[in-house]
Formats: C-alpha cells, sequence, structure tokens
C-alpha cells in the first residue's frame, strides 16, 4: 500500500532541533499552524513555539465521546484527529468573496485582493492529507476554481505526521487513505521518543530539510518508526465496506434505514462542520447601517439545515431523514460522479462529534445487509 | 483581449458585473420581463450565452436570485429576464425601476441541446413561467429554421390570462413553430384547449419518434409525465430534455446547495438528459 | 391516420370493429353527447376537437376538457353508467368514428378477441384521461398565481 521511499530522502531531527523547524518557516514568512489544547480539545490554530504542542496528551474516542488523557511519554502527536481540520485555513469558515458600493453611477462590484497569507501546517495526518487533496477537486477541479481556496492551497506548506496510534473510530485503511502518508506533503514525521524521522515529499519540503539540523538516520530509527506506524494500521477496528457503495445507496434511497437513522438525527450539523471535505456553504450579504457599502460573506452552511435546500416555492429536502440521506449520499456515492472519488477519508470525526454517536460505517453496513435490490433486482 | 468562451461568465465568477434596468415590461400578474444594458460596454461584448442558461441577478444588501436569460441569443446589448415575485429578491427586484443598477454574473449553466436536434422534429413542452427558459431556443430554432424539421410549442397555464409573451405568438407561428397552448381553468371567454399540456402531447401527431427531441421545463410533475408521454410516443429517452430548479447560491459548483443526486444543478443542469436523472425524479425529498 | 386509440388494436380487431363502424362529420357547434343524457355511440375523434362541458349552477357551462383527434367520448353507455357525464360539443368541423352502442357490446361480448383488446384500449383511454384529470388537479401552477 504504502510508496516504500528510498532511505536516504530520511533523516532524524532530534526533538531538541525540533522548534528551528518553526523558526525557519516563519523566517520564510509562514504562519504556521498546528494541534494546541483549547477548552479540551485538540484544536488547531497559530503557534510560535513548540511548547504549545499538546505534549503528552491524547484523545479517547468513542461514538458521541471525545475527552483528552495525560500520556505516560512526553509524545508531540500522541493524539489522532480533533474537532478542527485544515479545511479552516484553506475553506474559511467566513470569508468576503466580493463586496459591492454605492457610487454617483450605481452599484459598483469588487472581488478582494488575492490573499498574502501563507500558511505551514504542522501536524497533518493522512487522512487529512486526503481531505485536502478532496477538496483540491473541488474548487481547483474545475469548471470553477475557487480564488480564495486556491490562492491558500497553492502557499500552503505542509508537514505532515503519521500517525501511530488509532482510535476505535478511525477507519483510514478502509478508505485507502492511510495510516502511511505517502503523498501530498512537503514534509513528513514520524514520531520516536526522542526525534523524528523525517522525510521530505517535495523540492520545497527537501531544501527545508537541508536547513533544519538533521542527523543521518540509523536502521534502528528506521525500524523503530514503522513499527510505530504499523501500531496505527493494528489498532484500526472500525470498516467500512465500500465494495460497489456508490450504487448500494443510490438505488436504496427508500431504504427504511434512513427513516431508522433519521429518527436519531438531530440536524445538529456537527458531522458536517467537523468533516474535513464537507465543502457546502453560503453567500449572504452583510451591509453597513447606510446600506451603501455592501460585503457578501460566504460561510460554511450545512446541508442538514432546513434553509440550505428551499426555494421560494418551497423546500426540497423536509424532514431530518431527507437530509441525512442526502448527506450520507452525496459523501459515499454521488461524490464519486461528482470528483471521481469518494467524499469520506475515513478520520472518523463524524462519528466522535455527532451527539447521538451515529456512525456512518454502521448505518452504510445496515443497509448493505439488507439490500432491497438484491433480491428484486431493481428499486422501488 | 482574450477570447472568451461562450456561455462562460468572463471574469472572476464571484465578481456581479454592473447593469442596468433598461425597461421593464410587465407579462402577466405577478411577472415581468427586466431588458438589463451592461455599464460596462466591454462587459456587454464579452458576454454571451447559449439558450437555457440564467444569471445569477444580485441585489446589494439583499441576495442574488437564479433567473434564466429569456432573450435571443443573437441580440447583444440588452438581456431580459422574466421574473416573477418569489422570494427577497425579486420581490425587491419589482420595486426597481428603469435606471436602477444591480449585479450580474454568468451566464451559468448547460444549454437546450439545439445542434442535437438538426434535421428531426423539435417538440418544446412547457408550463406558466416554464416558457422563460425556453423563449430563448425558440428564438434559435427561429434563426436557424430551416435546420429542423417540424417544430411544436405546447403550452400549458393555469388559466388563460398566465399565458406568457401571448403577443408574441402569431409571429411565431407565421415563422415556422407550431403554436399550441392549453389552460387548466378556462374562463367562459377562452376558446382555446382546456387540460393538461401532457395531452396535447398524447394527441399530437409524431411522425419519425426515432429523430424527435422533447425539450421541457415546468413543474417536476408536469416534466415526469411529459417524459411519460413521450416515452409512450416512442421518443427515445435520450432526447428527452428537462430543466431542473433547484436552490442556487454560487451558480459555479461550489456551494453545494443545487444537488440532485449528482447533479449540481447549477454547473450540470440546468438542462439536463431525462434518463440522466429520472431515478431520482419520483423521490421524495431528494 | 393512425390515432393512439386504434393503432394498439390487433388487425382482427380493427376489421370487425369497422365493420360496425361509421364514419361522421360533426359540425362546429353541433352536440355529440348531452350530460344527464343517455348517449347510445361511443366516438372516437379523428380530427378536430370536441369541447367537455358540465353545468355548473351560477357558472353556466364551464369547459373541463377539451378532446382531440384519437381521444374517445361518450363512453357511459358502454361501460353501463347512467348517462353522459359531460356533454361533448364540437369546436370546429370534426372528424369522428362512430360506435353503436348495442352493436359494439355485442361483438365485444362475443368475440373476445374483438372485445378484450377493445376494452383493453378503452381502460387504456379512461386511464390516460385520469392521469390527466389528476395533473389538473395537482393545479401545477398555483404557485405561480397571486
Amino acid at each position: 500500500m504504502s510508496t516504500q521511499l528510498p532511505s536516504e530522502c530520511h533523516m532524524f531531527l532530534p526533538k531538541s532541533e525540533f522548534q528551528l523547524l518553526i523558526d525557519l518557516l516563519r523566517g520564510d514568512g509562514f504562519t504556521v499552524v498546528g494541534p494546541m489544547i483549547d477548552q479540551e480539545a485538540i484544536v488547531y490554530d497559530e503557534i510560535t513555539s513548540v511548547e504549545e504542542l499538546p505534549l503528552g496528551w491524547t484523545d479517547r474516542q468513542e461514538p458521541g465521546h471525545y475527552r483528552l488523557q495525560q500520556r505516560d511519554d512526553d509524545a508531540y502527536f500522541g493524539f489522532v484527529v480533533g474537532p478542527h481540520s485544515w479545511k479552516k485555513y484553506l475553506f474559511p469558515p467566513l470569508t468576503t468573496v466580493a463586496s459591492a458600493q454605492k457610487t454617483d453611477s450605481g452599484w459598483q462590484m469588487r472581488t478582494p485582493d488575492p490573499e498574502t497569507t501563507k500558511f505551514a501546517f504542522l501536524g497533518v495526518r493522512a487522512c487529512e492529507l486526503a481531505a485536502i487533496a478532496v477538496q483540491d477537486r473541488v474548487f481547483t477541479g474545475g469548471p470553477y476554481v475557487d480564488p480564495i481556496y486556491s490562492e491558500r492551497r497553492q502557499q500552503a506548506f505542509i508537514i505532515a505526521v503519521n500517525c501511530t496510534e488509532a482510535a476505535p473510530t478511525c477507519f483510514c485503511s478502509s478508505m485507502n487513505t492511510g495510516p502511511r502518508c505517502t503523498s501530498g506533503f512537503d514534509l513528513a514525521l514520524t514520531e520516536l521518543e526522542d526525534g523524528f524521522v523525517v522525510e521530505a515529499g517535495s523540492e520545497a519540503g527537501e531544501s527545508l530539510m537541508s536547513r533544519l539540523s538533521t542527523q543521518q538516520v540509523t536502521a534502528a530509527q528506521l525500524a523503530s518508526a514503522e513499527s510505530c506506524r504499523q501500531q496505527a494500521v493494528d489498532q484500526q477496528s472500525r470498516q467500512l465496506d465500500t465494495e460497489g457503495i456508490r450504487d448500494l445507496l443510490l438505488e436504496n434511497l427508500e431504504h427504511s434505514r434512513w427513516e431508522e437513522v433519521g429518527s436519531r438525527c438531530l440536524g445538529c450539523t456537527n458531522c458536517t462542520m467537523v468533516c474535513p471535505t464537507c465543502f457546502c456553504c453560503s453567500v449572504e450579504d452583510v451591509t453597513d447601517l447606510a446600506g451603501e457599502n455592501v460585503e457578501r460573506n460566504r460561510h460554511w452552511d450545512s446541508c442538514f439545515n432546513l434553509s440550505f435546500s428551499h426555494m421560494s416555492h418551497g423546500t426540497t429536502r423536509n424532514t431530518i431523514t431527507q437530509r441525512y440521506r442526502q448527506w450520507l449520499t452525496h459523501k459515499l456515492a454521488s461524490w464519486h460522479d461528482q470528483f471521481d472519488t469518494s467524499g469520506c477519508v475515513g478520520c472518523g470525526r463524524c462519528i466522535t462529534w455527532c451527539p447521538v454517536g451515529i456512525d456512518l460505517t454502521e448505518e452504510v453496513a445496515a443497509i448493505r445487509n439488507d439490500d432491497c435490490t438484491s433480491e428484486t433486482g431493481g428499486t422501488a | 483581449m482574450s477570447t472568451v468562451t461562450a456561455g462562460t461568465p468572463a471574469t472572476d465568477p464571484w465578481l456581479a458585473q454592473t447593469v442596468r434596468i433598461a425597461g421593464i415590461t410587465d407579462e402577466i400578474e405577478g411577472v415581468a420581463t427586466y431588458h438589463l444594458d451592461f455599464a460596462d460596454a466591454s462587459a456587454a461584448g464579452s458576454f454571451s450565452f447559449r439558450p437555457g442558461q440564467f444569471n445569477m441577478l444580485y441585489l446589494p444588501g439583499v441576495g442574488e436570485a437564479a433567473i434564466s436569460i429569456s432573450s435571443d441569443p443573437l441580440l447583444h446589448g440588452t438581456l431580459d429576464h422574466t421574473v416573477r415575485i418569489a422570494g427577497q429578491v425579486t420581490t425587491e427586484l419589482a420595486r426597481a425601476g428603469v435606471g436602477a443598477t444591480f449585479g450580474l454574473r454568468g451566464p451559468f449553466g448547460s444549454s437546450w441541446p439545439i445542434d442535437e436536434c438538426l434535421e428531426g422534429d423539435v417538440i418544446l413542452v412547457t408550463g406558466g413561467i416554464g416558457l422563460a427558459p425556453l423563449r430563448p431556443a425558440i428564438y434559435e430554432l427561429l434563426n436557424r429554421r430551416t435546420e429542423f424539421g417540424n417544430v411544436t410549442l405546447l403550452y400549458g397555464a393555469r388559466h388563460p390570462f398566465g399565458l406568457l409573451y401571448s403577443a408574441e405568438y402569431d409571429d411565431w407561428q407565421a415563422n415556422g413553430v407550431d403554436v399550441n397552448t392549453t389552460v387548466d381553468r378556462a374562463s367562459p371567454a377562452w376558446q382555446g384547449n382546456v387540460g393538461v399540456v401532457t395531452q396535447l402531447l398524447d394527441r399530437m401527431p409524431v411522425a419519425d419518434p426515432e429523430r424527435t427531441s422533447v425539450l421541457c421545463c415546468g413543474p417536476e410533475v408536469m416534466m415526469w409525465y411529459t417524459a411519460r408521454s413521450a416515452l409512450g410516443r416512442g421518443i427515445p429517452k435520450e432526447r428527452i430534455w428537462i430543466s431542473l430548479e433547484r436552490n442556487m447560491n454560487c451558480a459555479i459548483g461550489l456551494c453545494g446547495h443545487c444537488q440532485f443526486g449528482p447533479t449540481f444543478v447549477c454547473k450540470d443542469g440546468p438542462v439536463v438528459r431525462y434518463d440522466r436523472v429520472s431515478q431520482y425524479l419520483r423521490v421524495e425529498g431528494f | 391516420m393512425s390515432l393512439q386509440f386504434t393503432s394498439q388494436l390487433p388487425e382482427v380487431a380493427r376489421e370487425a370493429l369497422a365493420g360496425i363502424a361509421a364514419e361522421r362529420t360533426i359540425a362546429k357547434g353541433q352536440t355529440l353527447c348531452r350530460e344527464g343524457e343517455s348517449c347510445h355511440e361511443l366516438f372516437l375523434v379523428a380530427s378536430g376537437h370536441v369541447g367537455l362541458d358540465m353545468l355548473v349552477p351560477g357558472r353556466g357551462q364551464v369547459r373541463v376538457m377539451t378532446l382531440g383527434p384519437g381521444e374517445v367520448l361518450a363512453w357511459s353507455a358502454l361501460v353501463g353508467n347512467q348517462g353522459a357525464t359531460a356533454t361533448g360539443i364540437a369546436l370546429e368541423e370534426t372528424e369522428t368514428i362512430v360506435f353503436p352502442d348495442d352493436a359494439l357490446i355485442n361483438l365485444c361480448q362475443t368475440n373476445h378477441d374483438v372485445g378484450y383488446p377493445m376494452m383493453r384500449e378503452l381502460a387504456k383511454a379512461i386511464s390516460r384521461r385520469l392521469v390527466t384529470s389528476r395533473l389538473q388537479l395537482l393545479d401545477l401552477f398555483e404557485q405561480e398565481s397571486l
């Protein structure tokens, strides 16, 4: 599964030299974003020092359950994924896409100047690299390209971190998206007790690596990194059977399971907010008091909101059942038609952060076990 | 200057161009056609659209509404949009007078497959305000009349005074479009046909169904039964086209609102081949 | 001319039916059947149009539907109802094919190779009429009216 990179691409970065990585990036004009603890969760925010990383903490996850817990070691990246994903930087939750000013000759519209902020992401997991690749297709695959995503994405520097543990909610192996980081990064780290095995995935990554105080990696360190990564594979217990999943879901749109899950779903939108690939949004006008300066603000929206499918003569998806079905069939089925990939990367966030612990892998399995097309050979 | 592909926005898809209301034609109750001129002559020059495409009309401070273009694609300069007062944007638009400015993004979306209708017969089936997105197709068929066989318009409305563009029917008829209207509810003075539009399709002669195309725009139920009727007449499912309507927010396939199964109605539609969406048309709330 | 009603009938049925049918031209304004009255003929419209009107007190004759080529009317007698449920009036010179009800019933009862396909086509015609009536009932353009 993983592409074995030649060992000469690997170096060893002692933890004592870790801060230099952030310093160099900051010196190059990057805003460095990494994991930190905020409100009892590991989130992503701007960091200037390795001291801000969640050293010695891990997360315990189950459906509808997330708690931080102290580790018995000093790992910087000894956790899995939290409620944030990198989409909050590439596809900001609130941004201005255009503006309008009233002038003597009528309304004049503008779009914002290109972004100048360069982000360096520290601690991107394999499932998150996959999520970025999915959103690349959504926002830059055409025919229209989102200028805001595109600007931020092109400038981003990505430092991946290989998972050495899996949460019970993880199923990236099923989705072929991890846990090993194989592409889509500038640098990738595997954390050992006293440092990191570092590999470069791009010229920019190689160039930065050459400026770090690295050491030649030893065979023992490489073997140790491999066994740490293997642990993340071995710990994965959750699975999603993706065989024929597009047709399975789209041919079972009237399956009774939708009503069943719809009765549990609160329609709270949590799953779509934490999902690293969900891209639904809305643009709304915000105007000054005089009504002469207007900003067109784009904010994250969700297919679980009733207003999302509103039209002047009625709403398309009136029930939570219909909205859950829209979300899941889009994510796992019609995404394939639209973007030639699944919309799910197996990160498990939607399972963890669902207040009632709805697990999409369980929902798909329930439909698969009672596939109403397999017997009758046709849809209702 | 770079060349611009017909039927795509010339600039940043988020950037609205300033347009000015050059004239307003009251059509039927609650429906008016806005004749729009671009404030910037170069924007006007680079704008071209294909029949069936739509624009986002943007009223600053209120929002945007997706409105299909209803003018002749050959006429450059003024763009017509026939608008029914329905939501916030269209209500606000109805308050605007000649000379008012606002924003326009577009054109967006797919178009009627005029070139796939060549040499065959064309049946346009529509109801109510659904005639507006088909009017550019009628103009194009008229502009290229010799390239097609029989062209028939089957048009239904709720009542006789709900028929749009009625002043043009004689002209269309004289130039080779067989115009047939029907109403659901007749007034005492109505001498025309009474009944739903699918009934007109049921009984019209279809000489060569294999080479007949159906272009249909109206409520989904109407389009479903139109397709059913067309299929019953032997018209191939690949030759039946419908125009979908969903909530449109970005118009460029990036916001997710308009999804209809795998279809982004804004960029894969609004005009789609019937057989590509038919399995979802009768799924409630999909 | 191929009419939707007869095109589906087998040749044998078409020939037998032709034996009892007559062509009749109905002048504009002439009535084919009258609401509430017995009608002893089934009409198949070959060309032209027929309005179906119902009397509504206070509103007069209300046109509920217009029939055209390929459509049948005055089936009440054939299916055993007590009389026509609408008045059929020719809106222009209309060519019809007329089936006397006693001969038609007799033919259908004695020759099932004719009777079954005939009743099947009639059922399909009634079904189509029912669908269009339902669509009318749905009032699909109601939201467009203020």
